[in-house]
């Protein structure tokens, strides 16, 4: 009678064992899946780099490019700043519309009233699909993942050594290849 | 009395060896999944989409894709076909079905070509050539 309920106990135990073990099994493939399933997601790294990229086009040995500027030393408003800067937006994939967004702000640090050290921004280009610009005031979390945002700032002079802050702001979304 | 000793040796036994072989399959699981040819497209495409953002005119950067070429060689893929460069997009095949691209946005033209030795062996290494794009 014993040695009936004993094999019995074991028989039990051998089923809950093997649950246990597809349970284990089951999480690990989950987990697996869940974290090799996410894409890498690098476009910090590339709105950094073509922050780079800009702020080497624009200003060289702390000098902003000449060519910024118009004859009568104001800001040139016909500055086209993807050719000059070597950038394309447009990509070939298919169904996919334009994934960037680039805006350089010019900040007067000579002539700023009373009280205002960041300057007075005086002029502004920007390139690429405006509509992305609005991702980055999304304060929501479920929405953060629409696109990344990246401002970064840095300072030049122009040929009168008058100072300038100029503020790049960086927006790529392609959230279908980095985010999940 | 002898036969049930022997009978619940043997049960543990086939216990053991089942326990070795299901933590045998995770592992490698685990492995497949961290080196799978899907994965190695992405992150190689995108790493190279970043590598010509960052560069410039005139640049020759060489690129060791080993892993790649172990896999492209199981799947019976040439290794000179996995990258491709069209526009400003970068493909990675590692097999005759499947492929992942991603875009960069430098205006350059870029050129990628496998290494290859004296004997005209692949080395596992791409090269890639950045130009400045005649107008």
């Amino acid at each position: 009678m014993i040695i009936k309920n004993k094999l019995g106990a074991e028989k039990i135990l051998s089923i809950y064992w093997f649950a246990i073990l597809v349970i284990i099994a089951g999480a690990v493939v989950a987990m697996v899946s869940l974290f090799y399933g996410t894409p890498y997601d690098v476009r910090d790294a590339e709105a950094n780099i073509m922050i780079n990229q800009v702020s080497n086009c624009l200003s060289e040995n702390g000098k902003l490019n000449q060519e910024l500027f118009n004859e009568d030393k104001n800001f040139n408003e016909d500055y086209n700043l993807k050719e000059k800067c070597n950038l394309i937006f447009e990509t070939e994939f298919k169904n996919e519309r334009e994934e960037y967004f680039l805006e350089v702000d010019f900040y007067d640090l000579n002539n700023s009233p009373n009280g205002v050290s960041s300057g007075v921004k005086i002029f502004s280009i920007s390139e690429g699909n405006l509509n992305l610009y609005a991702d980055c005031k999304i304060e929501n979390e479920k929405y953060k993942k629409l696109s990344k945002c990246i401002d970064r700032e840095f300072y030049s002079l122009d040929s009168s050594d008058n100072v300038f802050k100029i503020k790049i702001t960086s927006v790529v979304r392609k959230t279908e290849k980095n985010a999940k | 009395m002898k036969n049930k000793r022997g009978d619940i040796l043997v049960e543990n036994v086939i216990f053991i060896v089942l326990n070795i072989i299901f933590v045998s399959i995770l592992i490698l699981f685990l492995f497949r999944q961290g080196s799978g040819a899907g994965l190695l497209e992405q992150t190689y495409s995108k790493q190279i989409a970043l590598m010509i953002d960052s560069a410039k005119p005139v640049m020759e950067i060489k690129l060791n894709m080993e892993k790649t070429k172990k896999i492209a060689e199981e799947n019976k893929f040439d290794f000179k076909d996995v990258v491709s460069i069209t526009g400003n997009v970068v493909n990675i095949k590692l097999s005759q079905k499947g492929g992942y691209e991603y875009s960069f946005f430098n205006d350059v033209e870029v050129k990628a070509f496998p290494e290859t030795d004296s004997k005209n062996e692949y080395t596992g290494v791409y090269v890639f050539t950045i130009n400045k794009k005649e107008q």
